[in-house]
């Protein structure tokens, strides 16, 4: 558990973040940054759990043995990354600036 | 708007690019405009990707009205698909997983 603690404190101090949770497969919150509020993480949690498994669906029918292990996606103010493991959704929630 | 020649230019800077797989245009409903890969897996791709950017960009602006999907990034263990959507148009590229960087 605690390398888990370490790695959402590491994260929590990136320059940008402005949440982040973790749910499991049913969108079920886990955990989510303390200044989140628990509609909102549920909101997030929820949607991509959607996204995911469509997403993961599209990988799969390209190619049957292929895996998804990752979605990032970038809107006009923030960026979400969706990381994915068997069991749980690691969702964060960042701004964003154009690469110099 | 881009001349003909400026988007052949980039798509083909963009295919030379150390793993690039492969660079698509398609529209929104997943027909497809240009592409360096081979018609079928072309096809497989514009009808996919054009629904999942669909399904990106609906659920950004759910999240928040005023957002909107500028950039959809998909990475699997055997390669990483980037779409840049427009108004009209979806950009696809497809390449390895290990090249890192924007």
């Amino acid at each position: 558990m605690s390398e888990v603690e370490e790695t959402l404190e590491r994260v929590k101090v990136q320059a940008g973040v402005e949440g982040y949770l973790i749910a499991d497969q049913d969108g079920t919150v886990l955990r989510r940054f303390p200044s989140m509020s628990q509609e909102l993480a549920e909101a997030y949690a929820e949607a991509m759990k959607h996204l995911s498994k469509k997403s993961r669906n599209v990988v799969r029918d390209l190619d049957p043995k292929n895996e998804l292990k990752y979605l990032r996606i970038r809107a006009k103010k923030h960026e979400v990354l969706v990381a994915f493991d068997k069991e749980f959704l690691v969702i964060i929630i960042q701004r964003w600036t154009p690469a110099s | 708007m881009s001349s003909i020649t400026d988007v052949e230019s980039t798509l083909s800077r963009i295919s030379s690019h150390k793993g690039v797989k492969g660079v698509l245009i398609c529209n929104h409903s997943g027909s497809a405009i240009r592409s360096s890969l081979p018609s079928d897996i072309t096809e497989q791709y514009s009808a996919l990707i054009s629904q999942l950017a669909a399904k990106a960009s609906s659920v950004t602006r759910t999240l928040d009205a005023e957002d909107d999907l500028t950039f959809l990034r998909i990475r699997s263990k055997k390669h990483e698909i980037m779409v840049a959507p427009d108004k009209e148009f979806l950009l696809i590229v497809v390449q390895d997983p290990e090249m890192g960087g924007e």
